[in-house]
This record gives C-alpha cells, sequence and structure tokens, in this order.
C-alpha cells in the first residue's frame, strides 16, 4: 500500500472519437500532482474517469489499493475521493451554509435522516469548513448569487466536506481573480501540508502549476506523455512546443503601437444604471468604444464588467441611461436586434449549444455577408474544422470557448464584445488567440474586451476602462495604466 | 422570526378547528375538499419542487389509495380502519415498483415513462369490472357511524391532513429533505458527494405516494365513492398546476394552489361550465407576473418566513 490513486492505461471514446486512449498515472500519500495539456487534451475526461462520474471502456482505477474501476461516483467519493468541476457546479438555489451542509450530512451518511431537522446534524463541520475557506461571513446567500470566484471556492468547500484523503480539482482558478487565485492555492497548500491531503489537479496558470505541484503529468491527445517534477517537465523541448510556446512577451508590444487619430465612436454608453432584482449592480457606468479600436475593461470577479457588456446587448436591461450604437439609441431593443445591427457578443460561460454539432452551432448563427464565413472561422481555429460533426457538449471547455467566438464571427459582427475569452484556454491558445484578436483588429473590427488576464488585455487594447463594486474607476490609455500602480493595486491587485 | 411561524402556524389551526360551528355545511365540505386536495398537492411537491422529478402522473397513487381501501372495504369486507392503512401502503407499494424503474431515466423520460406506467393502472381501474366496477366506479361505500356525519368526516380529514402536513414538513427540513434539494439543484454534484442519488429519489417518490395514498383515503372518508378518473393523467396535470400556481419552491404554495383550484371548479363552475377558462387566464397572469407562484412571490416580500442559518454556538450538534 503505497499509492493513494494509480490510473492504468485508461480509454474512454465518445460517439467514435477517443478522448483518452492510454492515460496512466499515480498519486502518492501527501503529494500534490498537476495535470497540464493544451484544450482538448483529455483532462476533464480522465478526471471523470477518475472519480467515477465516467467509466472506462478499458483500463484500471486503484484507490488506496482497491480496484475501483467500476464503481459508481458516490461510492468513489465514499472511499476518499473529493472533486470540483470545471464549470461552477453548486447547488444554486441553496444557501451557501445549506450547500456545506448538505455534502456533511453526505459525508455522515445522514441522508437518509427523516425526522429530526436537518439542524441538528453536522452544524459545527459545516461552519468549520465555512471558516475553514472564508465563506462564513456568505454563509445566508443563495448559492446563484455568489461571485464566480466564491462559487469556485464553494465547491472546494463542498469537495473538503467529505473529508478526502484525495482531492481531485479541475482547472480550480479559472476564471478567479489574481487575489482570489492567491487565496485558494493558500488554502490547498495549507491542506496538503497541514492535513497531509494530496492533491490531483489540472490547471492552465502556469505559475499556479509550477509553485504548487509536486510532480507534474503533461497529456496530449488523450496520452500522458510526461511525468516528473516541474522543473524537468518545464525543460521538456516537447512539451515546450506543444504546450508552453515560449516566453511571454512584455506587455510593452502592444503599448508601443502608435496612437492612432480619433475615430467616430461606434458604441456611447452613458449613465448606465442596471440591477438584478433590488441590488443595484452598475452605478452611472459610461463608456465610449470608437471604430477600429480595441478597448480594455479590467476589473475583478463581481466588479460588473459581464452586466455591462450584457447591458448593452439587452440582455440585463439597464433601469436608466442610454447606450447608442452607431447613434441610434438601443434602449429597448431585445438582444437578437442588438446582434442584427452588427454587435457579436462573446458571453464568459460559453453557452453553446450542446445538442448540436459544432458546423450546426456554426451556421445557425451566420448572418450577413463579410470576410467571415464557416471557411474563415475554420482557419482561425483549426480544431474546429476537425471536430465540426461532433456535438457541441461532446468539446472540452477549451474547445467550447473557441467555438463561442467562431459563433460570434460568423455573424460579420462591426463590435465584438468578448467576455473573458482567455478564461480557461492553454497558454499556448492564449497567445494564439490574442494574435487573432490583434489580426481582427487590423482587419478594421472594433473590439470591447472585459478580461481580467491584465498583461494579455494590455497587449491587446488600445486604452480603456477599469471598473469595480459597479462604477468606472479608471479611463485612459495602456501607458496611463501602467503609469498608474495605485489604480493597479487597488482594483485589479497587480 | 420563527415566532411569526408559530403564530401563524396555531392561527390557522384554531380556525381549522372552529370551522364546523361556523361554517354553513357546504363551506365546511368545500374546506375538507381543500385540504384533501392540499395533501395530495403537497405530496406532489414533495418530489416535483423538493426532488426535482417531474412526476407527471401523481393521481395514480391518489387513486390506488382510495381504491384499495374502497375495494377492501365493499368486495373484501375489510374493518375501515384496516381499508384506510392499506390504501397509503398499497400506493407506497405502487410507487416503489413505479419509482424503480423511472429513476433510471432523467427529466422528460422519466415523466413519459410515468404517465405510461400509470396508464396502465387506469386501464385496470376502467376494465376490471367486478372488482373495480369499471367506468362506474364504487359508490355509497359503507362507513362507521362516526364517519358518515360531515362533521365525523371532517374532523377526520382536518387531524389526518394537519398530522400528515407536519410530517411532510419534519421530511422537508431533515437532513433527508437536504439531500433531496441539493440533488434537484444539481444531481452530478451531489453524486460525487457522496450521494446514491436514485436510492433518495426513489424514497422520495415512495413517500409521496404514501401521502397521496392517505388523500385518497381521505377522499373515500368524506364522498364515500370512488371512481376511474382518479387516476385519469387529467388530474394529474391538475395537481401539477396546484404546485406551479401555489408556488413549488415553498411548502405551503400547493395547499394553496389546491385551494384557488377547487374553490374556482365549485365556485365559478355554478356559474358556468365554461370554468376552466377562468384558470386559463389566471394561469398565464401568473405566469407573467407570478413566475414563483403565489407563496414564493408572497415568501419574497415576508422575509420573516426565512429562517436564517444555524451557528454552532445556538445550534451545538454535532451528532452527524
Amino acid at each position: 500500500m503505497a499509492e493513494l490513486l494509480r490510473v492504468e492505461e485508461v480509454y474512454r471514446s465518445f460517439s467514435g472519437f477517443p478522448a483518452v486512449r492510454g492515460a496512466s498515472l499515480s498519486v502518492q500519500p501527501g503529494q500534490v500532482v498537476a495535470v497540464i495539456g493544451p484544450n482538448g487534451a483529455g483532462k476533464t475526461t480522465l478526471f471523470n474517469l477518475v472519480t467515477g462520474v465516467l467509466l472506462p471502456d478499458r483500463g484500471r482505477v486503484f484507490l488506496g489499493g482497491v480496484d475501483v474501476t467500476r464503481w459508481p461516483a458516490h461510492r468513489r467519493c465514499r472511499a476518499g475521493l473529493g472533486r470540483t468541476f470545471q464549470i461552477a457546479n453548486v447547488f444554486p438555489r441553496l444557501s451557501v451554509f445549506d450547500n456545506v451542509h448538505a455534502a456533511c450530512l453526505a459525508q455522515a451518511r445522514r441522508g437518509f435522516h427523516l425526522i429530526r431537522p436537518a439542524r441538528r446534524f453536522a452544524v459545527r463541520e459545516a461552519w468549520e469548513i465555512l471558516e475553514l475557506t472564508g465563506l462564513h461571513p456568505q454563509a445566508d446567500r443563495l448559492a446563484g448569487t455568489l461571485s464566480h470566484g466564491d462559487q469556485r471556492i464553494l465547491e472546494i468547500a463542498l469537495a473538503l466536506a467529505a473529508r478526502p484523503r484525495l482531492l481531485v480539482l479541475d482547472e480550480p482558478t479559472a476564471g478567479m481573480s489574481p487575489e482570489e487565485t492567491a487565496a485558494t492555492l493558500q488554502l490547498i497548500t495549507r491542506l496538503n501540508r497541514e492535513a497531509g491531503l494530496s492533491v490531483l489537479f489540472c490547471e492552465h496558470d502556469m505559475e499556479v502549476v509550477f509553485s504548487t505541484a509536486h510532480v507534474v503529468v503533461v497529456m496530449h491527445q488523450g496520452r500522458t506523455i510526461a511525468q516528473g517534477t516541474p522543473e524537468e517537465v518545464r525543460r521538456n523541448p516537447e512539451v515546450q512546443r506543444a504546450y508552453l510556446g515560449g516566453e511571454e512577451p512584455g506587455p510593452e508590444v502592444a503599448a508601443a503601437a502608435s496612437p492612432r487619430p480619433p475615430a467616430p465612436p461606434l458604441l456611447q454608453v452613458q449613465g448606465l444604471n442596471t440591477y438584478y432584482g433590488l441590488s443595484h449592480v452598475l452605478f452611472d457606468v459610461s463608456l465610449e468604444v470608437r471604430e477600429g479600436e480595441a478597448v480594455f475593461l479590467l476589473g475583478r470577479n463581481g466588479a460588473g464588467k459581464s452586466t455591462t457588456l450584457k447591458s448593452v446587448v439587452g440582455l440585463v436591461p439597464p433601469r436608466r441611461g442610454t447606450v447608442r450604437y452607431r447613434g441610434r439609441d438601443l434602449r429597448g431593443l431585445p438582444p437578437h436586434l442588438v446582434a442584427r445591427l452588427g454587435v457579436g457578443y462573446v458571453p464568459d460561460d460559453r453557452r453553446i449549444f450542446p445538442d448540436l454539432t459544432v458546423e450546426e452551432n456554426l451556421e445557425v448563427a451566420t448572418r450577413g455577408s463579410g470576410p467571415w464565413t464557416l471557411d474563415s472561422v475554420f482557419s482561425l481555429f483549426p480544431v474546429l474544422r476537425e471536430k465540426r460533426r461532433h456535438r457541441g457538449s461532446h468539446l472540452s471547455g477549451g474547445e467550447q470557448k473557441m467555438l463561442a467566438i467562431a459563433r460570434a464571427l460568423v455573424g460579420n459582427p462591426e463590435l465584438l464584445l468578448l467576455d473573458e475569452p482567455m478564461e480557461g484556454l492553454a497558454p499556448l491558445l492564449v497567445r494564439v488567440l490574442e494574435e487573432r484578436i490583434r489580426e481582427l483588429k487590423s482587419r478594421g473590427l472594433t473590439v470591447l474586451l472585459a478580461e481580467q488576464n491584465v498583461p494579455a488585455a494590455l497587449r491587446l487594447a488600445d486604452r480603456g476602462y477599469v471598473i469595480d463594486d459597479g462604477r468606472i474607476r479608471f479611463e485612459g490609455s495602456v501607458q496611463d495604466l501602467q503609469a498608474n500602480p495605485e489604480v493597479r493595486q487597488r482594483y485589479l491587485l497587480v | 422570526m420563527v415566532n411569526g411561524r408559530i403564530v401563524a402556524g396555531l392561527l390557522l389551526a384554531a380556525g381549522l378547528a372552529a370551522a364546523p360551528a361556523v361554517l354553513p355545511p357546504f363551506f365546511v365540505y368545500l374546506l375538507a375538499l381543500v385540504l384533501v386536495t392540499g395533501l395530495l398537492a403537497t405530496s406532489l411537491n414533495l418530489v416535483l419542487g423538493y426532488g426535482g422529478l417531474y412526476q407527471f402522473h401523481h393521481g395514480v397513487f391518489y387513486g390506488i389509495g382510495a381504491y384499495t381501501a374502497a375495494v377492501g372495504i365493499t368486495r373484501l369486507g375489510w374493518p375501515a380502519w384496516l381499508a384506510f392503512v392499506a390504501g397509503p401502503v398499497a400506493a407506497a407499494a405502487a410507487g416503489l415498483v413505479i419509482g424503480f424503474f423511472c429513476v433510471r431515466l432523467s427529466r422528460l423520460y422519466f415523466g413519459m415513462l410515468q404517465l405510461s406506467l400509470g396508464s396502465l393502472v387506469w386501464i385496470v381501474a376502467l376494465r376490471w369490472y367486478p372488482v373495480t366496477g369499471g367506468d362506474n366506479g364504487i359508490h355509497g361505500i359503507p362507513l362507521p357511524a362516526a364517519l358518515q356525519t360531515l362533521p365525523g368526516a371532517y374532523a377526520l380529514v382536518a387531524c389526518t391532513v394537519a398530522a400528515s402536513l407536519g410530517v411532510l414538513w419534519a421530511v422537508v427540513r431533515s437532513p433527508f429533505g437536504l439531500t433531496l434539494q441539493a440533488i434537484r439543484d444539481n444531481p452530478q454534484r451531489a453524486q460525487v458527494m457522496g450521494v446514491d442519488v436514485r436510492a433518495h429519489q426513489l424514497a422520495a417518490m415512495v413517500l409521496a405516494a404514501f401521502f397521496a395514498g392517505v388523500a385518497g383515503v381521505l377522499y373515500v372518508a368524506l364522498e364515500r365513492s370512488v371512481f376511474p378518473n382518479m387516476l385519469f393523467w387529467v388530474l394529474s396535470l391538475e395537481i401539477l398546476v396546484m404546485c406551479l400556481l401555489g408556488g413549488w419552491f415553498t411548502f405551503s404554495g400547493p395547499v394553496v394552489g389546491a385551494a384557488v383550484l377547487v374553490g374556482l371548479r365549485t365556485l365559478v363552475g355554478r356559474y358556468t361550465e365554461y370554468w376552466t377558462l377562468v384558470l386559463g387566464v389566471l394561469l398565464i397572469l401568473l405566469i407573467f407576473f407570478l413566475p414563483e407562484g403565489i407563496m414564493g412571490h408572497l415568501q419574497r416580500r415576508w422575509t420573516w418566513t426565512r429562517a436564517p442559518s444555524p451557528h454552532p454556538a445556538a445550534a451545538g450538534g454535532t451528532r452527524g
């Protein structure tokens, strides 16, 4: 009995497409193991095979020396395996406390207790976990109303409630602000050091991987191709080429671009006030995007970036304020008519059509005659051409992201609103996407980019805005922002 | 907060107890009918609103409860108390059998399979003349003298419904109830938390079927007759509408929905046979203005109905 987890040559196909074909790995007690690899390499599928959400076609999975290959997920959980999902996966209609409490009750095997109130059991355990994860001030909120980052942390809390020996985390810091990322890493490291908890996680943020993991496993096209210490893997030339893509360029690349002469404004937002039910989310947000510009909208989770974009396209109609597109007032216009005017919108949560194929996803969105056709988006994202006949739900998270962007492009928009396009993409793909967005810009497309990835956004954009607590806190060029450490630290934590 | 709930409950109990003394008999009868239907709808809501299962044919369990009692008394010569216990037990057994197959399917397929299995039961009730009386049903079921008067029947209905709702309320607040709601929100997440999702869904169905059976037996006590329409899918649809109308994410919603529906049918039905027209308009208005149902809307306003999370200092229980 040495290994906590051993995966032996597992295979799994979806309607003929092999997502995992020969993956092996092992986790020793007390180890933190990271799995890295390009989007679509099969990381999430491998995690589903480990946790029993899917069963493998071939191969075996051992947990603490016991063959669990055919065990269902709930049984593996009771054997000490806790996990989180790539997309925040909580109980939205229950309060934060009830979320964790339900998990504690499952751990205590009280699920079938019928008569005494739930609040007589495992309350202290639930509070301990809430305090451990720092969620206790929000205990009474409905989980569905938490910010994205907090939902991710709540997920970790749910996994911890099962008192796991091995914690499996699927991109734990995706979509988190630098502050939340740091807090999450601290939590993981602490659990590992103090409680001896083993962790298996996959992640695209290489700083996270190299600072946290003891062992790094590299996946490529469904196989595990390398395994070693972070240093060994970092130096492996094959990994460099397939995944990491060399050193990151400095932010000065874009900053060096010459300021362009002022063009006519394409989008003018004035005094926007938006509410979700009774809660006031945006306060007098004003911004302007001129033709041919790339404008950044930076801010932490829950700062109001997504809401601003949704208010512009009419998904969350603002209560007060005006949105003008080419001088035309968009007030009261439903989202589909806004789209027809030439505003493309890429939501942060992908929203692809799961039962349509990649090709069908794109066909239903094709509109107008312009540079963007099926062929041209396929050459932008070759992986989508390869998978054109696959159903949307069979794509990996990163591929769905690409599909969402491609889908906005085939509508041939003049203005593209991108909500966190970089989230969940492998480093190499972030670079590719950056290239592509720059290319789009040079072809005359106007872009409003809401991002948390501050360096990437600053490399791409000319100027922009920083938003916090629903208010615009800063407006200026990339150089202005770089020269203003106070704004960066206070609102962006970088 | 909690006091508000207790006061509201006591007032309600007092009102129910005083009803036969102050109301004319017709309204006492109507109130009893509302209570029976309200229990039926609440039992459905355990699986629908709290469990997130598309229980499209809940009327079957109501019918099985009622028919078991009726057949037991008239054909098998059982004493009333035995028949009244056998009804819910038979309904729960049917829930176990039908549920066993249904929980293997997801969402709409669950509902479709249930409709087909339920329709089988309906056909049996409709065609098996020697036992069920076929399309005539069974009428004039002999009951003990105490139940033959309206106040007697009302007392049985009111006490049983109150006790049953009390049990269902406890179930909803129990660890089982919380787990069920977690499954409703996200079955996959619940599964990797170590919850056996199907076993919980099946248990919820058996419980719901049991209390639908209780409602069926009470209907026999009140009306002294059963008829095959009790198992027809149209009735199941009506119960579903009651839950949506009253608010399917609340405990009291289904009772309120039942009151509205039974009231409409009886009171508006006196003036026109097109009372469903009124119901239709009401439903449309509801979907637009109160999408969470009547009680769902009120609970948003009345924050005192929301209990805060217990703190360990106050609750202290660690017996998990």
